[in-house]
């Protein structure tokens, strides 16, 4: 060290230096200690509706059809949406755009979202996905490298 | 379906009474929450396995998402928007800040709570009681070595030594 530390700080003394290489508190850690930090749960709002999703219960799947009309006719519930309405997929990466929020035709394991519902109060919204109706086709599962040769 | 009838209770928290409706079959954590806007109290697996929900009944941490609201009652309930005393962070807060214990922040409010319990039974744990105390409590930021030093530092000030964080652990050298 001794002589290269100088040069590492163009010439600078560390010890004339405020913030390198000194301990700073965080600039949120008054506000992480006392729990006033606001993390997405922790978020309300006026007349704030509230999302569940309805997922898949089979392994590998096609989706034949959904039928969201009761769901919808429930009291408090404002929408209901399938991958039907979000045809366009997306990605973090440019190459990779081939991701949808919900399933658009194929489900490909249990817990596949394959509806979400937006209604006045999570309980309402988990009742609504209970009346979601979707008919699947199933198809094989995959779940070995043994098996995807068969 | 009709939602079940409110039942009127009086809840005592960071010693301040609050008279508050709620379903009876609503959590600790749900009415500190949604009902008395405490949300410095965390919402996490609701399984009574991270811990983040931790709270303080009648002194003894307990894991509010397995407890009824109903069932605290005429007890104690300590969360952690009542450790600071006015503008005066507890001394668990200072070490917590100071040593970079609070990373992301969501494990935080448990572990200060479960924490200032051991200390009024423990002032001078040492490394294991700490972290056996602790085991309760995941932090997926940390490491937990952060978290154990600012326990230890907090306990050393709070038995009137006057303790500064090592160099090591605010410098990494």
């Amino acid at each position: 060290m001794g002589t290269e530390g100088g040069d590492r700080h163009h010439g600078a003394d560390p010890r004339d230096l405020r913030v390198i290489g000194q301990p700073l508190l965080k600039v949120d850690a008054r506000s992480k200690v006392t729990g006033a930090t606001q993390f997405a749960d922790d978020l309300s709002l006026p007349r704030m509706l509230y999302m569940k999703l309805l997922r898949s219960t089979e392994a590998h799947a096609r989706i034949v059809r959904i039928d969201t009309s009761e769901a919808e006719a429930l009291a408090g519930v404002h929408a209901v949406i399938t991958g039907a309405d979000l045809p366009i997929p997306f990605g973090i990466l440019p190459v990779s755009q081939d991701e949808h929020a919900l399933c658009p035709e194929k489900v490909r394991m249990i817990g596949d979202p394959v509806a979400a519902v937006a209604a006045v109060d999570e309980e309402v919204a988990l009742r609504a996905c209970q009346l979601i109706a979707v008919e699947y086709e199933p198809l094989r599962p995959i779940g070995s490298r043994r098996a995807s040769k068969l | 379906m009709p939602s079940p009838a409110k039942v009127l209770a009086t809840l005592t928290v960071n010693a301040q009474e609050h008279q508050v409706a709620f379903a009876p079959h609503k959590s600790l954590l749900e009415v500190l929450r949604e009902d008395l806007g405490l949300t410095g109290t965390k919402h996490g697996c609701e399984l009574g396995e991270c811990g983040t929900c931790a709270v303080q009944v009648d002194g003894v941490p307990v894991l509010s998402c397995l407890v009824l609201a109903l069932e605290s009652v005429g007890k104690q309930i300590a969360t952690v928007e009542g450790m600071a005393d006015g503008p005066e962070l507890h001394p668990l807060q200072v070490a917590f800040a100071e040593l970079g214990a609070a990373q992301c922040g969501y494990c935080t409010p448990g572990i200060l709570l479960t924490a200032e319990a051991l200390l009024r039974e423990d002032r001078a744990p040492d490394r294991q009681t700490i972290r056996r105390a602790l085991a309760g409590n995941l932090c997926r930021c940390t490491g937990y070595l952060k978290i154990y030093e600012a326990v230890e530092l907090a306990a050393a000030r709070l038995r009137g030594e006057p303790a500064e964080p090592a160099r090591e652990t605010v410098r990494g050298h």
